[in-house]
């Protein structure tokens, strides 16, 4: 089906105000986060609400017309770049948020930002347990389709481990719930996490259920320098051993240090460093950040600062928060990589980083959730150009050696166009090979027409 | 001389190149939030037009025109993860489709009338004088101090004007002058790209401070601040006069001991006018004057300091997009904290748009500026 006529029907069905194909958002609905490819769609809807997505799909499984789901962009590995000829559903303008305080649900629609949702439920004394460093702009149905994570997973898990349902579009346009506002449901397949994680190659999720936790009400930060990685692991690996269970457990190595405190003039110590918050009642709090740097000093760490104090702690974290920031603003070009290892080989993984940098003559620093052992090389360059002949290879081989590691190629960023290779690369590693057929098949069921975000993740 | 896309890509390669279209700018965009989120109206949209423009990929049109103007808030400045100082880019590139003939019709109508009336409302000059109507004397046409009002406090907020001209004059001694026929400094101009005419109507305006006998120059209007001062300063234009934002006067009487004790029982929230929060980087300065005055209660807004959301009235936004700026407005209403009923700001732009939509939605607020909060505080003279 051709350009104006793909338009005209949709225009039809929606509403002219609902479709767009100028060629300014053609253009700029063309790129991604750190695209490195980008393609012009046909036509970009904006969906306000369920039914527009099923007219949208109803259409375009007739027709074999494929559809992108689109929430932010942030995605950075080209899950959401838009494939040739495809209707791009921006589902921003769906924005619902609705808290239900007695039941502890937070209910909110695909297009809402995963901040505003936590801002939402702030205001009732709860938080959204999963904070992405991109929760300021990634939506929730990015963030579902992603299986986003963040900075709390170590307590809280992923968007998987805190999503109680979801709506979801089917091509051919049938609206069905997985799941709902309950906290337990034993009726049989969980086709609901097969949604999740799916990178909009099944249907679309229009809203979702979620568990909401308690906001802490009172945190306190301990950070520590370490000279070597080995020691700041082994930190980390006494903290859990000893059954504290801190809200976040965050890692930089001194590469992105010393270059923070370059770019962005700051003044931290240039070691590896490591950040943890520790939640507990006011008359026990003190007490265990005692504890808890007694423990990392043990480790060998040769400094180390808490404190409860809010200023200081936002003071504190100032350099964690400027880590993407620092490359975005150091480099013309940067990208980040993504994986997720056994914690016990962290140090590994900061060699093979050191090894693989030096390799390509390229700045790669390291920073990550190490309470869930999840890394984020950030790779630093001067032209496009060496994506293709440095950065590419470099990550390939870093985020290959996690599988060695009996790790995964990706903690959280998902697989997208960037990453197909790298994840046949792990199956093939764990013997599993078939699970590719198994998902295409799984693909095959919901999506017969393979209209659904093709090219992503799996082909 | 015209701006050529060689220049134009000159000027913008280094936002091209670090830009990582990571969307980290997008959600705090007013525009975007009142434009069903269609990313050309965001922020990161902006940037990839202009680099569609100089890569070949996009004909400048009118209907490009029309995407890239926005409030000019700089909220996404802030937010950009790459510290890009994106307004300056949304500049570059209404610069060029200015002097490509694709300015849009309701925005040459704003240049015509500076040019023709010397003010961007199209009034007759005696109209903009009429605020001083307002006051109990004919102020002086020269002195060593001059109360700049600028065209939107003169023309839209004539008693703010007023306020300004009676408490500098309080402040700072009986040689206040004002000038009759005020012209207008042309920073609208230079917000619609015709940096040609900018220089020549900021180099009238300076001349005629010149002529006033001026040393000190106070104005209400942020924007007028940072074309008399900031830009003037940027184009290498060298007047020798200290030129204040009347919150940035106030504060540093307030620093040296100077300013008179203020009281006034009240609870009031006050909103950051871009232009001098984000712009010019005046957050505590405003706070400080008015927690100077006794029995004030200052309830901060949701959004605040360099993350102040936008009113809407900024970067000739308005004149493109009436229906649209009214609805920041509006957003920028909701945020002010529950059972406050006076909103207080340092821009007559601001005061205007607030004040217009207050009337619009029929709220029971009261939109003031800081001089006026401070004449209701004066004590009485003993
Ligand atoms: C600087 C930076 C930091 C980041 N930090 C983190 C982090 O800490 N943790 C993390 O997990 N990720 C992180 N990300 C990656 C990214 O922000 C997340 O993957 C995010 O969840 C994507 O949300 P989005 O709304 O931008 O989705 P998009 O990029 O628009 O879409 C992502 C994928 O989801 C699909 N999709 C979108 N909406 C729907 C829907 N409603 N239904 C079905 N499919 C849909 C798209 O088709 C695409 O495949 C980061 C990104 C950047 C740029
Ligand atoms: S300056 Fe303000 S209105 Fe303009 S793009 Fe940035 S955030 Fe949006
Ligand atoms: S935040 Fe900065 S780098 Fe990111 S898309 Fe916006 S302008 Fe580009």
């Amino acid at each position: 089906m051709g350009r104006e006529l793909v338009v005209s029907r949709l225009k039809e069905l929606l509403g002219s105000e609902k479709v767009i194909d100028d060629p300014e958002e053609l253009y700029v609905y063309s790129y991604t986060a750190y695209a490195v490819v980008r393609e012009e769609p046909l036509a970009i809807v904006k969906a306000f609400s369920t039914e527009d997505v099923a007219k949208v799909l109803k259409f375009a499984n007739e027709h074999r017309v494929p559809v992108v789901p689109r929430g932010s962009g942030t995605s950075v590995i080209g899950a959401s770049t838009p494939v040739k000829d495809s209707i791009v559903i921006d589902l921003r303008p769906m924005r619902r948020i609705v808290v239900d305080v007695p039941n502890g649900v937070v209910e909110a629609e695909a297009g809402a930002y995963v901040d505003e949702v936590d801002r939402e439920c702030r205001k009732y004394g709860f938080m959204f347990p999963v904070d992405p460093a991109s929760a300021e702009a990634a939506t929730i149905g990015g963030a579902l389709a992603m299986d986003a994570g963040g900075m709390r997973g170590a307590r809280y898990g992923t968007m998987r481990h805190v999503t109680l349902g979801i709506e979801v579009v089917l091509p051919g346009g049938n609206v069905i719930t997985l799941g709902g506002p309950v906290y337990k449901q034993a009726t049989g397949y969980d086709l609901m996490h097969i949604f999740i994680g799916s990178e909009g190659t099944l249907g679309v999720i229009t809203r979702g259920w979620f568990k909401m936790v308690p906001a802490p009400k009172s945190v306190g930060r301990v950070v520590a320098y370490f000279d070597n990685v080995e020691d700041a692991a082994r930190g980390v690996y006494e903290i859990r051993r000893r059954g504290f269970a801190p809200l976040i457990i965050e890692f930089m190595d001194d590469i992105v240090v010393k270059l923070a405190n370059k770019i962005k003039g700051l003044n931290f110590p240039e070691k590896n460093m490591v950040i943890i918050d520790i939640d507990l009642p006011k008359e026990v709090l003190s007490s265990t950040l005692n504890e808890v740097a007694e423990v990392l000093k043990a480790a060998g760490a040769s400094e180390v600062r808490s404190t409860t104090d809010p200023d200081e702690m936002a003071r504190l974290y100032v350099v964690r928060k400027q880590a993407y920031p620092t490359f975005a603003a150091a480099f013309p070009f940067s990208f980040m990589g993504d994986l997720s290892v056994p914690l016990s080989a962290l140090p590994a993984v900061v060699k093979k980083v050191r090894e693989v940098s030096s390799k390509y003559g390229i700045t790669i620093g390291l920073i990550g959730h190490a309470g869930d052992g999840n890394l984020h090389p950030l790779v630093g360059l001067q032209s496009k150009d060496e994506w293709w002949s440095k950065a590419r290879p470099a990550l390939v081989e870093i985020e290959g050696y996690s599988i060695e590691l009996g790790g995964t190629i990706s903690g959280e960023h998902g697989v997208g166009i960037e990453r197909k290779d790298l994840l046949i690369k792990e199956l093939r590693a764990r013997r599993s090979e078939v699970v590719l057929e198994y998902m295409r098949q799984i693909k095959r069921i919901f999506d017969p027409n393979g209209i659904m975000n093709p090219g992503k993740l799996i082909d | 001389m015209v701006y050529s896309r060689e220049e134009l890509l000159r000027d913008i390669s280094k936002f091209l190149e670090y830009c990582k279209q990571c969307g980290f700018c997008t959600p705090v965009c007013p525009v975007l939030k009142v434009s069903d989120y269609v990313e050309t109206y965001g922020p990161r949209g902006r940037l990839l037009q202009g680099r569609g423009v100089v890569e070949g990929g996009l004909r400048p049109r009118p209907e490009l025109s029309s995407r890239i103007y926005c409030t000019l808030c700089g909220f996404c400045e802030v937010k950009c993860i790459a510290a890009l100082k994106l307004t300056d880019l949304y500049l570059a590139v209404r610069h060029y489709l200015s002097d490509s003939g694709l300015i849009p019709e309701q925005v040459k109508q704003v240049s015509k009338a500076i040019l023709g009336l010397n003010n961007p409302y199209n009034v007759e000059p005696s109209i903009k004088a009429m605020w001083l109507d307002y006051l109990p004397e004919r102020p002086a046409e020269r002195g060593k101090v001059l109360y700049w009002a600028g065209c939107t406090s003169a023309i839209r907020n004539p008693e703010t004007a007023s306020n300004a001209y009676q408490l500098i004059k309080e402040l700072s001694g009986p040689e206040v002058a004002v000038i009759a026929e005020e012209p207008c400094c042309g920073w609208p101009l230079y917000l619609n790209g015709d940096v040609e005419s900018y220089k020549e109507q900021l180099t009238k305006a300076l001349n005629a401070i010149k002529k006033s006998g001026a040393e000190i120059v106070i104005t209400t209007c942020p924007a007028c601040t940072r074309s008399l001062r900031e830009k003037a300063k940027e184009l290498g234009i060298e007047h020798g006069l200290k030129i204040y934002h009347v919150v940035e006067y106030l504060h540093e009487l307030l620093k040296a001991g100077r300013l008179p004790k203020f009281e006034l029982e009240a609870v009031i929230t006050y909103h950051d006018p871009c232009d001098l929060g984000r712009h010019l980087g005046r957050v505590k300065e405003p706070r400080e004057v008015l927690n100077s005055i006794k029995g004030l209660k200052i309830v901060e807004m949701r959004g605040s300091g360099l993350e102040s959301n936008c009113c809407g009235g900024g970067g000739l936004y308005q004149v493109m997009h009436m229906d649209r700026a009214y609805r920041i407005a509006s957003l920028r209403l909701k945020d002010m904290p529950s059972n406050v009923r006076t909103l207080v700001t340092a821009c007559p732009s601001c005061e205007m748009t607030l004040r217009t939509e207050v009337a619009n939605e029929g709220l029971d607020v009261e939109v003031l500026d800081v001089v006026d909060l401070l004449m209701r505080a004066r004590r009485p003279q003993s």
